[in-house]
C-alpha cells in the first residue's frame, strides 16, 4: 500500500518537475556556449534566466509539495485520498516521501546542471584538450595522501543522515502545521495563522534542541569526546567528530520528526473535518 | 451490516445529529430521506470517515471506520471528487491498483452504457459527464456496502433510470446499498426501507411497503406530509 | 416501466399483476418464471419486494418452487379455474356495486351490458 500511495503521489506531481528539469538542463547544456560567444546582452540574459530558474526551481518543488498534501487531502480530491482503503499512517508517510524525493533530486538536478555548466564550459576553453595522465596520478596521488579524500567521505558518512533527517523534519512539521490549520481547530484565516505557526514551532523546537545541545556540551569536558564507533579511525587524519554534538541532533531529529508524526496522524483521525 | 449507535455531531454548538441509532442489515437497499441540512451528508461523511469528531460509535462490519472498512464501502460523494490532473484510464488506475474488488469487466460495460471514454482528460469533461463517470467507477467495484449520495440529482431522466438499473444489477443478498436522495418519486419503487432524518434526528425506519399500507400513501407523500413545517 | 404505483404496497401490486397474467393465460400453467433478479430488473423494483410476492404467491398456491428448477406456475387446473373465478366476481361486484351507487336500476344495469357488448361487437 505504500508503495502504491507513493507511486500515485510521483505520478501525480512530476509534471510539474519535468518543464523545471528540463529547462535547467537546457541552460546547463547551451549557457556555457553563450557564455563563451562573448555577445554581452545575450550573457545578461542568461545569467538574468539563471537566476530565475534557480528561484523558480526551489519554489515549485516547494509549492508542488505543499499543493500535493493539500489537494490531495484537504480539497474535494479529499473525498477520493480518505476514502482510500489505505491507513492514515501509510497516507502521511507517503506524502512525506514523495516531498523527500522532489527535494532531494531538486537538488541533485541542479548540482548535475551545475556541473555540466561547468564541465561544457572548462572543456570549451580547452581543458581537457591534452591528458597528462602520469600528472594525474600524480595529482591524485597527493590528494589522497592528505587524507582529503577520507575527509570527503567521512563528512559525507556524517552530515548526510543529518541532512536527510533535517530534510524530514521540514517536511513532517510542513505536514503537521497543514494538517492542523484544516481540522475543526483552526476555523478562520487558515493561511496566515499557519505560516505563524510554522514559524513558531520551527523556532520553538530548534531552541529546545540547541539548549539540550548546550548542556551536553557544557558537561563534556570540552574536548571531543570520541565514542567507540566505526569512524573513529578516520580521526588519524586530524578530522574529529563531535559525537556527543552528534548524537543530540541526531537524536533530536528523531524524536521531533516520531513526535511531528504522531501528532499529524492523531489530528487525521480524530479531528478531521472535510468541508 | 451497519452499527451506528447514539452518535451526536454538534458543530459550533449548532447540533447536526442527535443521538442516531441505526442498524442497517444486509441484503437491503436502504433509502436515506431528509430535507437539506437534515444531517444526511454528516452522517454519511463519518461513515466515511470524513469527519472524525463526534460522540458515539460506528461499527462497518464489525469494524471502526479504519482502512478495512474503507475496503468494503463504495463511496459515491454528492460532488466532484476526481483528480484534474489525470484522464480516465489513469483514475481507473487508481481504483484498479488500490482495490481489490474493482472489477474491469464491469467498469468497461458500464462505461460503453454510459457513452464514457476512457481516454479523455478529466479536465474537458463536461459536469454530467463526471457524474457518470464516478457513479461507473464506484459501481465497477463489488462492494460490500455502496453508500451513494444524491446518484441521480444531476443527471438527465435516460442516465437517472440506467443508474438505477445499475444499482439494481449491483444487489447481491451479501450487499447492502444506502442511499441519500431528495428526488424520492423516482426512486422509491428500489427502497426496502426508509430511513426520515429530521433536524438530525431518526423519526422513522420503516419498510416502504409497510409505509404504503399502513399510510395509504406512497412514500414522497408520506414524506412531504411528516417534514411540511 | 412505470407499472406500479407508488401508493401502494409494490408487492401487492407485483402480485395482482401476475394473477391477471396467468387468469389471461399470459402464462401458460406450468410456465416457468424468471429468476427474482430478472423480474426486479424488469419491474425496476427491489428484488426483496419481488422475493416477497412470489413467497405470497406460493402460500396461495399460485406459484410452486423446485430446488433444481425455479419458480413456475402451477400446474393445478382447478386452482387456475379458481383464481379466474375470483377476478370475475371482483370485477363483476365492483361494476355492479358502482352502478348501484349510482342509482341504476337492475334491470337498466342489465340493458346496458347487454347494449354494451352488442355495441363491442359491430
Amino acid at each position: 500500500m505504500l508503495i502504491k500511495s507513493i507511486k500515485h503521489d510521483l505520478l501525480s506531481t512530476y509534471r510539474d518537475f519535468l518543464s523545471v528539469y528540463s529547462a535547467l538542463l537546457v541552460i546547463a547544456l547551451i549557457g556555457p556556449f553563450i557564455v563563451n560567444s562573448g555577445v554581452e546582452w545575450m550573457i545578461a540574459i542568461l545569467f538574468l534566466g539563471i537566476f530565475g530558474f534557480s528561484v523558480a526551481t526551489f519554489v515549485i518543488t516547494f509549492l508542488t509539495i505543499i499543493r500535493l498534501y493539500n489537494r490531495r487531502l484537504f480539497s474535494a480530491e479529499g473525498y477520493l485520498t480518505l476514502t482510500l482503503p489505505v491507513k492514515t499512517s501509510t497516507t502521511i508517510i507517503a506524502k512525506v516521501v514523495t516531498g523527500f524525493i522532489w527535494s532531494t533530486l531538486t537538488v541533485i538536478v541542479f548540482g548535475i546542471s551545475m556541473l555540466i555548466f561547468g564541465l561544457i564550459y572548462y572543456w570549451t576553453n580547452g581543458a581537457f584538450k591534452s591528458v597528462d595522465y602520469l600528472a594525474l596520478m600524480d595529482i591524485i596521488e597527493m590528494i589522497t595522501d592528505t587524507g582529503a579524500v577520507w575527509t570527503v567521505i567521512q563528512s559525507v558518512f556524517v552530515g548526510l543522515p543529518l541532512t536527510i533527517l533535517d530534510s524530514i523534519y521540514s517536511l513532517v512539521l510542513l505536514v503537521f502545521v497543514m494538517t492542523l490549520i484544516n481540522t475543526s481547530l483552526i476555523k478562520k484565516y487558515k493561511v496566515p495563522v499557519g505560516i505563524a505557526i510554522y514559524m513558531v514551532i520551527s523556532g520553538l523546537l530548534s531552541s529546545v534542541l540547541a539548549i539540550f545541545h548546550g548542556a551536553a556540551i557544557v558537561f563534556s569536558t570540552g574536548d571531543p569526546m570520541f565514542i567507540t564507533g566505526p569512524f573513529d579511525y578516520l580521526t588519524n587524519f586530524g578530522y574529529s567528530i563531535n559525537w556527543v554534538s552528534y548524537m543530540i541532533q541526531f537524536i533530536g531529529m528523531v524524536v521531533y520528526i516520531a513526535g511531528l508524526g504522531y501528532a499529524s496522524w492523531w489530528l487525521l483521525e480524530h479531528k478531521l473535518e472535510l468541508e | 451490516m451497519i452499527e451506528i449507535k447514539n452518535v451526536t455531531k454538534t458543530y459550533d454548538g449548532k447540533p447536526a445529529l442527535i443521538n442516531v441509532n441505526l442498524s442497517l442489515q444486509t441484503g437491503k437497499i436502504i433509502g436515506l430521506l431528509g430535507p437539506n441540512g437534515s444531517g444526511k451528508t454528516t452522517l454519511i461523511k463519518i461513515l466515511n470517515g470524513l469527519l472524525r469528531d463526534y460522540k458515539g460509535e460506528v461499527l462497518i462490519d464489525g469494524n471502526p471506520v479504519n482502512e478495512i472498512s474503507k475496503s468494503l464501502v463504495s463511496y459515491l460523494p454528492d460532488r466532484n471528487y476526481l483528480p484534474n490532473w489525470t484522464n480516465a484510464e489513469g483514475a481507473i488506475k487508481i481504483f484498479k491498483d488500490l482495490y481489490q474488488d474493482f472489477d474491469e469487466e464491469k467498469m468497461r460495460s458500464l462505461f460503453a452504457k454510459l457513452n464514457l471514454d476512457p481516454k479523455q482528460p478529466l479536465k474537458k469533461m463536461s459536469k454530467g459527464m463526471k457524474e457518470k463517470f464516478q457513479l461507473a467507477l464506484v459501481m465497477s467495484r463489488n462492494a460490500k456496502i455502496y453508500i451513494l449520495d444524491e446518484p441521480i440529482g444531476g443527471v438527465d431522466p435516460a442516465a437517472r433510470e440506467l443508474i438505477l438499473k445499475t444499482i439494481l444489477e449491483n444487489y447481491a443478498p451479501e450487499s447492502l446499498v444506502l442511499i441519500s436522495t431528495h428526488l424520492i418519486a423516482d426512486i422509491e419503487q428500489i427502497f426496502d426501507s426508509v430511513v426520515f432524518l429530521k433536524e438530525g434526528q431518526v423519526v422513522l425506519f420503516e419498510d416502504v411497503d409497510t409505509i404504503r399500507q399502513t399510510q395509504g400513501k406512497s412514500i414522497e407523500e408520506y414524506f412531504k406530509e411528516v417534514f411540511r413545517c | 416501466m412505470d407499472t406500479f404505483q407508488n401508493t401502494q404496497p409494490i408487492y401487492l401490486q407485483i402480485m395482482n399483476l401476475i394473477k391477471k397474467q396467468i387468469a389471461t393465460s399470459v402464462f401458460n400453467p406450468g410456465q416457468l418464471l424468471e429468476s427474482v433478479r430478472e423480474l426486479a430488473l424488469v419491474y425496476q423494483v427491489n428484488p426483496n419486494t419481488v422475493q416477497r410476492a412470489l413467497s405470497e404467491l406460493e402460500r396461495e398456491g399460485l406459484v410452486r418452487s423446485e430446488r433444481t428448477i425455479g419458480r413456475y406456475i402451477t400446474k393445478d387446473e382447478a386452482a387456475i379455474a379458481q383464481l379466474h373465478q375470483n377476478l370475475v366476481d371482483e370485477a363483476t361486484s365492483t361494476y355492479i356495486n358502482t352502478l348501484l351507487e349510482l342509482h341504476m336500476s337492475q334491470e337498466s344495469i342489465i340493458t346496458t351490458v347487454k347494449n354494451r357488448l352488442k355495441g363491442d361487437n359491430t
